[in-house]
């Protein structure tokens, strides 16, 4: 079957204006949050899990690769879509099936975005935990597929902690249902497994979360310091005072200073490091638990200490957070954002050995992270029109990752490996390591036809230069 | 074929000679009835690996053994030649304070691993059957849950790395020591409860927990069995809400009792306590009584234990799950159908998870069992047989009929262990 049969083909099973392909539509689908690219064959929007499936089987009969998308923001070329391919938009399936607030779970369907799931069980005092900063765009899908993370990752887990159960289209356009709306039936956790497979293993058509309920008390402090040092310190302090906060996220002095030229949050403009810390729980334990962290940061030299407690309050220290990334656009035309992990006591040293990467390239760099997961997220600012330049960053970029691996630390904490990172995968993973994860995907997609030549170096790429991929116009609209 | 005595001097062969176990000793290591050719020890990984490549090679069937606690969970394997043993791996623990992750070789014992975190003030919150005696890699392998479960979760909720064994002896690793990963796939989960079907773990890495400053039990009597759900159910969607709750109730008499346990700070403890007295007085309990020490332990450890500390081989022991909220409907089948068959029944609940242990004496028929199934299916929940007398075991699947999954259940099998030399037959569906 050519291509214009296959497309012919595609329309007759699916309703009208479902699928687009002239090149002029197809141009937003060429890329997600990045700047990588891939332009599919075509992009289909199902509306129900039958017509994902006949979609997926005629792919399937055609040899076809599909490429999943929800809402495009993810950070590592995962819905790029390789040579030949077609992208299936789940962002027509956004509907909250059912919300049970005697059990806590919800079943949604995956191009829902993650936000309006809290916003809908909200008035039974529940809530959806993963918080990925891009939570008012990104999608339960999408999530899945990255097994994303989120600032409360720390105290409340990833999103594999949250999902229960999973309607999956098998690559031949099987329907299969795995896991449950609670925990503990026997049989191999297909739904771990699945969870974080970069859309390589099926498609998510239903996806069932469990909730929580929203805590008696919240309280965030704002605590500011001279410079790093000092903020990792108290970090380290916090989680040895045997506290796990809700969010510990830190900001570096660039990224303050981005955010102050840009927005005016009224930091202080001489700080060299903002911690932001969350205390959720009874009123009784947060109140002792603050007094704790606001002596650990004072200890550690903290200039000034901010304490919120009403909602208001505290989305207001939370805006200079979750608009650092955008705002870095003040600084520079491009950013690469790199996504490391390193073990909570290793942040010190990671976090100079960072500062020492900048100097050597002359590339600024803005620190913008989850301190309390150890999870890094430096900002390497730079201009693409200067020739040569964005080589030279995505090696400096190479050297983080590095510097992350030697401290006993990994590749990607919430972001995925996608195209972004597959060649860096050797850096911790054996030739045989890697062969056990493919025998996995191979048990749930023998053919390998979803979002191939992602993960795994080698292998089909997309772009000239798959490590491009998260490399991004810095600007509004940007999360981290 | 090879025989026994072949097996045995190939073995030798690849291992050091104390490595192996008597032969006169076979029986008390058989499995499901199921006698062993030869019982392997190694003293190290690249040994254990000599026994799977061996196995491999020739066909051998192999069964992972910690320490042996809760051998008798799974089907009867359908054959049995090498049991490979763990507990000659030189134990290890690695933990880091700061990080709040601890690493560790899976022959460890689970309680020497609490005694090491404890030393900074830390645990790893998991409690279930007999888990202190417990080898870790046991532990992940069967993946039964705890009291503890309804708060922290599962070794699921836990784990942030594994190294395995490979069913083709080769060694390798997913996941890290870091508690947030994305790097490849989560291999590590499929092994979590798989009985040694997908391979062997070898070490684990785990978040920890703070231990918490305070560790008090509150013990409540009712009437009425549906009366403590509820008051269950009531206390835990509160903000007070303790760590565990579970049921304890014979049918032989009319009463039950509530069994809370109250993890956290000091601060706040007090009124947690007040007004969970009030929740549970409100919903029927006639008295509340706070344990601490030696007889709180007690209690969590019967809790955990349950059904696994009797030395009686003729028990049965069944564990039903459910969605939380249908756990009452559910008590009231099981309750019907034991006491319609005149059955003598001890009886766990953990309203917070919809989990329902129960302990059914000898006389105990696959009839009496394919009703209590039957019933939990009709609300869409699942039964295991944890514990039966082997006559019963080779009439009945005991994982209960699988669903949907199990071609793609099969398929992963057959990926990781084309041979099926690891535990064939002992898992769900027979795999």
């Amino acid at each position: 079957m050519n291509k214009k049969q296959f497309l012919r083909k595609l329309k007759q099973i699916t309703a009208p204006g479902i699928v687009i392909h002239h090149p002029e539509d197809l141009v937003v689908y060429e890329y997600d949050g990045s700047v990588d690219r891939g332009l599919p064959l075509a992009v289909v929007f199902p509306t129900s899990t039958k017509e994902v499936s006949e979609i997926i089987s005629m792919a399937y009969n055609e040899g076809v690769p599909i490429v999943p998308r929800g809402a495009g923001t993810g950070l590592s070329g995962g819905a790029i879509t390789s040579a030949g391919g077609i992208q299936i938009s789940l962002t027509r399936m956004r509907s909250i099936l059912e919300i049970n607030p005697i059990d806590r779970i919800a079943i949604v369907e995956p191009g829902l975005v993650n936000l309006d799931l809290s916003t809908a069980t909200s008035k039974f005092g529940l809530y959806y935990a993963p918080d990925p900063s891009s939570q008012k765009a990104c999608t339960i899908g999408g999530n899945v597929a990255e097994n994303a993370g989120g600032p409360h990752c720390l105290r409340y887990g990833v999103t594999t902690h949250h999902v229960m159960g999973l309607e999956v289209v098998l690559e031949d356009g099987s329907i299969i249902n795995i896991g449950d709306a609670f925990r503990g039936r026997p049989g191999y956790d297909l739904v771990g497994a699945f969870v974080g497979s970069e859309g390589t293993m099926g498609i998510a058509t239903k996806v069932t979360v469990r909730l929580l309920p929203y805590p008696e008390q919240v309280r965030t402090i704002l605590a500011v310091f001279r410079d790093m040092d000092e903020a990792s310190l108290a970090v380290s302090n916090i989680i040895s005072a045997g506290l796990v906060p809700a969010a510990i996220e830190m900001m570096d002095a660039l990224a303050i200073r981005a955010v102050e030229t840009a927005m005016k949050f009224g930091y202080p403009n001489d700080a060299g490091a903002i911690l932001l810390i969350e205390l959720d729980g009874l009123a009784e334990e947060i109140d002792e638990e603050r007094k704790l962290v606001e002596t650990i940061c004072q200890n550690e030299g903290a200039t000034q200490i901010t304490v919120a407690s009403k909602l208001e309050e505290r989305n207001r220290l939370w805006a200079g957070r979750k608009a650092a990334l955008g705002a870095l656009g003040a600084l520079a035309p491009n950013y690469y954002l790199v996504d490391g992990v390193v073990p909570r006591t290793s942040l010190p040293n990671v976090l100079r050995k960072v500062g020492d990467i900048s100097q050597t390239y002359g590339f600024p760099i803005a620190n913008v992270f989850h301190a309390g997961d150890g999870n890094l997220h430096p900002c390497i600012l730079f201009d693409e029109r200067k020739i040569g330049d964005t080589a030279r960053v995505l090696e400096a970029g190479g050297e983080i990752l590095r510097a992350c691996v030697d401290a006993g630390g990994t590749l990607t904490g919430e972001h995925g490996v996608g195209l972004e990172k597959k060649e860096y995968m050797p850096l911790i993973f054996t030739n045989a390591d890697m062969e056990v994860m493919l025998r996995l995907k191979r048990a749930f997609a023998p053919k390998g036809l979803l979002n191939p030549g992602k993960v795994f170096p080698g292998g089909p790429s997309c772009s000239e230069m798959p490590q491009k991929s998260s490399i991004g116009q810095a600007g509004l609209g940007a999360w981290v | 074929m090879t025989t026994n005595r072949n097996l045995r001097e190939t073995l030798r062969s690849l291992l050091q000679e104390s490595s192996l176990i008597s032969e006169t000793l076979r029986d008390s290591y058989s499995v499901g009835g199921r006698v062993p050719a030869v019982c392997a020890f190694p003293f190290n990984e690249y040994e254990m690996g000599n026994v799977l490549q061996l196995a491999a090679k020739d066909q051998l069937t192999v069964i992972a053994r910690g320490n042996g606690n809760l051998m008798e969970l799974g089907n009867i394997p359908e054959s049995l030649d090498i049991i490979l043993g763990t507990g000659n791996l030189h134990p290890t623990i690695d933990h880091t304070p700061g990080d709040l992750t601890v690493t560790v070789s899976s022959s460890t014992r689970v309680g020497d691993i609490q005694s090491s975190l404890s030393e900074y003030d830390q645990w790893l919150p998991i409690d279930p059957p007999l888990t202190n005696n417990r080898t870790i890699g046991g532990v992940l392998a069967t993946n039964l849950i705890g009291p503890l479960s309804i708060s922290y979760g599962t070794t699921r909720d836990l784990l942030i790395g594994v190294r395995i064994l490979g069913a083709d002896g080769v060694i390798t690793k997913s996941g890290g020591k870091v508690v947030k990963n994305v790097s490849g796939f989560d291999v590590g989960k499929v092994h979590l409860g798989a009985m040694g079907t997908l391979g062997i773990i070898l070490e684990a890495s785990f978040k920890v927990w703070p231990k918490p400053q305070i560790d008090i039990t509150m013990i409540a009597p009712f009437n009425s069995l549906h009366s403590a759900i509820s008051g269950c159910h009531d206390l835990l969607a509160n903000p007070i809400a303790p760590q565990s709750a579970e049921i304890v109730i014979d049918t032989d008499k009319s009463s039950c009792t509530v069994h809370t346990r109250f993890l956290g700070k000091a601060a706040g403890m007090g009124r947690r306590l007040r007004e969970a007295t009030t929740i549970l007085k409100h919903t029927g309990a006639s008295k509340s009584e706070i344990l601490e020490g030696a007889a709180a332990t007690t209690i969590w450890e019967n809790a955990s234990d349950f059904g696994w500390k009797e030395n009686n081989n003729d028990i049965i022991l069944m564990r039903l799950g459910c969605l939380p909220s249908l756990t009452s409907e559910l008590t009231k089948k099981l309750v019907s159908l034991v006491n319609q068959s005149q059955q003598h029944m001890r009886l766990l609940v953990s309203p917070g998870n919809g989990v329902l242990r129960c302990v059914l004496s000898s006389n105990g028929t696959k009839e009496i069992i394919e009703n209590i199934r039957s019933a939990t299916s009709e609300l869409g929940g699942y039964a295991i047989i944890e514990r039966c007398p082997l006559t019963l075991k080779s009439d009945i699947e005991i994982w209960g009929t699988p669903r949907e999954t199990l071609e793609l259940m099969q398929r992963l099998k057959a990926q990781m262990d084309p041979q099926r030399i690891l535990s064939p037959g002992r898992f769900i569906g027979g795999i």
